[in-house]
């Protein structure tokens, strides 16, 4: 039997395959060389924790000067001079590898123009580059015909990196305030349909030197490198289960500082997060303000934030929530731990959440430390998106549930998002 | 890593190198990225290893890094891996095109677009389901089976040339 006959049967294939990888064995030193690795990929973690989660002054004095390195809070003041501001535009430089390539930029504008809001005058670029995993990746902001600010994304598609898309097309951010514009959606196909993967693309300021997007979706390990690539712009992929509400945008400013920032979404298939403001907490409710008119927010939707799922709606009443959070005596949520899949629910005790109803089989699979995630169901796709509720913090009254560290806490004044479905966006 | 972590995770590294790198050739089609991805898949273990010590998916955890590093690398290079040319101009030098079974198919797997190749080793060298690879692969079930088809369709087709070895388009 020659090779074409026997790619016919499977269990020959599989035996040619066998036999071509018979002749591969591993090199010398390869356990030497694992160690090595894994103490480089240990050493770069404890770098980007120690710079992404420090919230104290560091302040070194060498002769008599002080060297200040300090994590801003969210939305908090900074140091960071925001560029001089050009009327309602951000006017940054352009960047990217095509930052001066007209040709490509007059592709996008036409793309750009044939949208509602074209055709577009005072155009001006932000990012033109394809020295990237997606391909052509082009951020433009200009006056619509109307004359509004708008900023737009217009990127190659997942399944062909000739097919330019508009992805975005928003009215353009307060150039006084801004300092990261990004989009993270896994809607990036050339027919605007679910990508294998999320893509995101953040971009900041002139005076950063680095840009990282991460997901408290998705484990470290399930991703490649996210660390930048020394330029203040990123695009990158991750799994489908990081969507915009779980990933921030951290930029490393050549001054020492860091900032995080909430990334955005915003394609037509992306569920969009109404915006609400909590006003009172308590063990058995939290009641929230939503910003802004919207009809679109209903009982039982799930209420969340970067750091985790806080619970549902219980209640809508002339714009203000009350939410159930998954703490609460009588909450229910049905889950499953990352990466290893066992389903169970999550069970309110009133000051705390169980992880019950495992399988027997699967108990002995779930293990201290592991993250516990909920399907959002205004997602279209089961694939995509997931929240986190929390860590699995002691298995050892595994019979009646294992105990769950919630990974969101709230006080008034806190911003939380409640999550409806692309279908109902309103306002 | 305690003592007694690290005794277990350089026993899963000796148990598992061999396995992860003949996935990983057949994947990379290239010994030397074989090499780096396992290492790489390996050191991401390392760090994940204390929670997955008492896991018995230690096996499945390690093939969805290994396939993920895979993915990563792979895109990040995309635009090194452009059709190019054929046969004689890269292959082994055998002055007498008489490949063996082997050496057909190891050239037609790895002028296999990325996804098919990936899809054909998951589904025929892994034994993994249709779910299971879509599961790795992050995609539809529907997909993989395209994919799948698609792959060994292609096998055959350029399996057909092994006597006409010039006509093999191969990607470096």
């Amino acid at each position: 039997m020659n090779a074409n006959e026997s790619v016919h049967e499977s269990s020959t294939l599989r035996d040619l395959l066998e036999e071509i990888v018979d002749e591969v064995s591993p090199s010398l030193g390869y356990s030497a060389a694992v160690k090595r690795r894994a103490a480089m990929l240990r050493r770069r973690r404890r770098t980007r924790r120690l710079l992404a989660s420090v919230t104290t002054v560091c302040l070194l004095s060498v002769g008599g000067t002080a060297l200040h390195i300090r994590l801003d809070e969210l939305d908090g003041q900074d140091d960071t001079a925001a560029a001089a501001t050009d009327g309602p535009f951000l006017s940054w430089d352009p960047t990217g590898n095509r930052a001066r390539d007209a040709n490509l930029l007059q592709q996008a504008l036409r793309i750009w123009d044939n949208a509602d809001t074209g055709p577009h005058g005072a155009v001006h670029p932000l990012l033109l580059d394809d020295e990237n995993a997606l391909g052509p990746v082009i951020v433009v902001e200009g006056r619509s015909r109307t004359g509004e600010p708008r900023l737009a994304f217009i990127t190659a598609s997942a399944d062909n990196k000739e097919a330019l898309s508009l992805r975005v097309d928003r009215p353009a951010p307060d150039p006084v305030t801004t300092r990261t514009i990004s989009l993270v959606t896994p809607w990036m196909q050339s027919d605007g349909s679910l990508a294998t993967s999320s893509w995101a693309v953040a971009l900041s300021a002139p005076g950063a030197d680095r840009v990282t997007i991460t997901s408290t979706a998705v484990d470290e390990q399930e991703i490649g490198d996210n660390d930048g690539q020394g330029h203040r712009h990123q695009i990158s992929f991750l799994p489908l289960s990081a969507t915009a509400l779980t990933c921030t945008v951290t930029t490393y400013w050549s001054h020492g500082t860091a900032t995080g920032q909430p990334a955005s979404g915003g394609t037509v298939r992306d569920v969009q997060p109404v915006a609400a403001t909590v006003r009172e907490t308590s063990d058995s409710s939290v009641k929230a303000q939503v910003n802004g008119a919207n009809t679109a927010v209903a009982p039982g939707q799930f209420v969340a934030i970067s750091d985790g799922l806080l619970g549902r709606v219980r209640s809508v009443s002339g714009g203000t929530l009350e939410i159930q959070p998954v703490t609460a005596a009588s909450s229910v949520v049905s889950s499953r731990t990352s990466l290893s899949n066992i389903h169970g629910n999550l069970r309110g005790s009133g000051s705390g959440i169980t992880f019950t109803d495992i399988s027997d089989k699967d108990q002995d699979q779930v293990l201290v430390g592991n993250r516990v995630e909920v399907i959002d169901p205004a997602e279209t796709d089961p694939r995509v998106g997931a929240i986190t509720v929390g860590r699995i913090s002691d298995r050892s009254s595994s019979g009646a549930g294992m105990e769950v560290q919630p990974t969101a806490t709230v006080k008034p004044g806190s911003v939380v998002y409640v999550l409806t479905p692309p279908a109902s966006r309103n306002g | 890593m305690d003592q007694e972590s690290e005794a277990a995770f350089e026993e899963f590294v000796r148990a598992s190198y061999s396995r992860l790198l003949r996935l990983a050739y057949l994947l990379c089609a290239d010994r030397g990225h074989a090499e780096d991805v396992v290492q790489t898949t390996l050191a991401k273990m390392a760090l994940a290893w204390p929670r997955l010590l008492r896991s018995t998916g230690a096996d499945h955890y390690a093939q969805r890094v290994l396939v993920n590093t895979v993915t990563t690398r792979r895109r990040r290079l995309w635009r090194g891996e452009t059709p190019t040319a054929d046969v004689d101009a890269v292959g082994d030098g055998d002055p007498y095109h008489q490949l063996d079974q082997r050496d057909a198919l190891r050239r037609a797997l790895a002028a296999l677009p990325a996804r098919q190749r990936t899809a054909v080793v998951l589904r025929h060298y892994a034994d993994l389901s249709e779910y299971q690879a879509a599961e790795l692969m992050g995609c539809s079930v529907g997909t993989v089976k395209s994919l799948t088809s698609r792959g060994l369709h292609k096998l055959r087709e350029c399996l057909d040339m092994v006597d006409e070895p010039q006509r093999i388009v191969l990607t470096k």
